[in-house]
């Protein structure tokens, strides 16, 4: 199952289903959302991606996209996306799996320590499950991070490309 | 200004041939890679090479047992040689002096003319230790490195008559920084403003640096002309004095201070980086061990050209950890 978005792919093998968010379940005009939501047995994942490295990005783009980071506008757009992705599944479809939300970035100028910095603002603005240290009764987003495409394939089981 | 260092069978160097940039040169590296090692040796040799005692002046920068040089070889067999070769300019001309551990070769001793003040910042913040310490580094055979005195003695000289006006600018946005002015009394240093005078011992370690490079611009320590070797800069140092710090230091280099930086701290290299204009000149040193060289290193004008980088893997290896931890624990 290959979930594409401009030139990225990835490879959600295994997941049961992986919909594209924002072309197949419009939101109401007052929430944002994330790309892909990819259903596990376990788990499901929010998949949001933002590729200024894009080949086809213009400059003026390119630099929109870095005051963005910045100026921290990035994080609290992914939060609302991430957020509002969050209470439609859970409204739509129960929360009977933990959620995950991650972000693949396609930066690579950016360092591991940029990377830490945007998802540690990321955590602060998401309602995340053990963010105090303390597990919440209710369940909320379980873990959230950004990385490159680069620490994404490090990790992730499901494998990720640029496509030019 | 120094151009270039060549070291050969020296502390952990094998060889090693590196040019720097006449701005600032910084030095990143695992523990053990020689980064103070570099700054030592520059240090100790052209400081000893103003009084004609280059040796002693390695020595007593060193500090290794029984004060004996040989133990500064990497490989200690008597035929063996070491070498420390430093290129600067004197009236345009290139000037080189040379040292052999075992059989010493001083290949010029003038000294080279456009070097100005040395001023060797060590990790330790010295200015809170200072009453007493210069009679007793004086008059006792204490173990520390002659680089504590050193700079004690830059502290303490008087104030120049005059500063050039950009020198001023600097001194101004120090001293909003750290609150007021340095005074000294009696060997004890004060932070001095409306509220009173606050002894060193009570002020915030970070500020002391930040003051000792007030005292050190105010005395012509730190004027064009200067080297400036700081080892770990970013020590005790709260990150939001980070960038302050690198507007003066930046500022200092366009004045003409030469500096040498070593680093363990991922914001003070990404902050000259991204303040750094097309007229600064930073170079970036990653040092690493290096079989046939003892340390390799690369050198980059960039941050990202700088590789490898253990500043940059030490913080993927605690996001990749966090990461993992996230993803693989919470779903069991």
């Amino acid at each position: 199952m290959i979930a594409a978005e401009g030139e990225v792919r990835i490879d959600f093998s295994g997941a049961l289903s992986c919909t594209k968010l924002d072309e197949n379940h419009p939101l109401t005009h007052a929430m944002s959302c994330v790309d892909f939501v990819v259903d596990f047995v376990d788990r499901i994942i929010l998949v949001e991606v933002k590729d200024p490295d894009c080949s086809r990005a213009q400059p003026k783009e390119i630099r929109k996209f870095v005051r963005k980071v910045e100026d921290g506008k990035l994080a609290v757009e992914l939060a609302r996306n991430g957020r509002d992705s969050f209470f439609y599944q859970a409204c739509t479809c129960g929360l009977d799996k933990r959620i995950y939300y991650y972000v693949l970035l396609g930066m690579e100028e950016l360092s591991p320590a940029d990377l830490q910095a945007q998802t540690d603002k990321l955590k602060s603005f998401l309602p995340l499950n053990q963010a105090d240290g303390k597990a919440c009764r209710e369940r909320l987003i379980e873990d959230c991070a950004v990385l490159n495409l680069r620490l994404w394939n490090a990790i992730f089981p499901f494998k990720a490309q640029r496509i030019v | 200004m120094i151009e270039r260092l060549k070291l050969k069978n020296f502390t952990a160097f094998k060889e090693l041939d590196m040019e720097f940039a006449p701005g600032v040169n910084l030095f990143i590296g695992a523990n053990g890679t020689g980064k103070t090692h570099i700054l030592k040796v520059m240090y100790g040799y052209l400081s000893g090479a103003v009084v004609l005692d280059i040796i002693g002046a390695i020595v007593d920068v060193f500090l290794p047992f029984g004060k004996d040089i040989s133990r500064l070889k990497h490989h200690r067999r008597q035929d063996h040689h070491s070498l420390v070769q430093i290129a600067g300019f004197k009236r345009g001309e290139e000037v080189e002096y040379e040292l052999r551990a075992s059989k010493i070769v001083l290949r010029d001793d003038i000294i080279d003319s456009e070097i100005g003040q040395l001023i060797y910042i060590p990790v330790k913040e010295m200015l809170a230790n200072a009453p007493g310490f210069l009679s007793l580094y004086a008059l006792r055979q204490i173990h520390f490195e002659k680089i504590y005195q050193d700079i004690l003695v830059r502290a303490f000289l008087d104030p120049l008559r005059e500063l050039p006006p950009e020198m001023q600018k600097l001194m101004a946005k120090l001293e909003k920084r750290i609150g007021g002015k340095v005074i000294l009394r009696k060997e004890t240093f004060f932070l001095k403003n409306k509220q009173g005078e606050l002894e060193f011992d009570l002020l915030a370690e970070g500020l002391r640096k930040l003051a000792l490079l007030w005292l050190l611009i105010q005395n012509g320590g730190l004027s064009k002309g200067s080297v400036l070797f700081w080892d770990e800069p970013e020590a005790n140092l709260n990150p939001e004095l980070l960038e302050p710090l690198v507007d003066v230091l930046l500022e200092l280099q366009r004045q003409g201070v030469q500096m040498f930086l070593a680093t363990h701290d991922y914001a003070l290299l990404k902050l000259f980086d991204l303040k750094k204009t097309e007229a600064d000149t930073v170079r970036f040193f990653s040092l690493f061990p290096d079989k046939e060289k003892g340390v390799g290193y690369t050198a980059s004008d960039g941050y990202l050209g700088t590789l490898p980088n253990p500043i940059s893997e030490a913080s993927e290896r605690l996001f990749v950890m966090e990461v993992q931890k996230g993803f693989k624990e919470r779903r069991q």
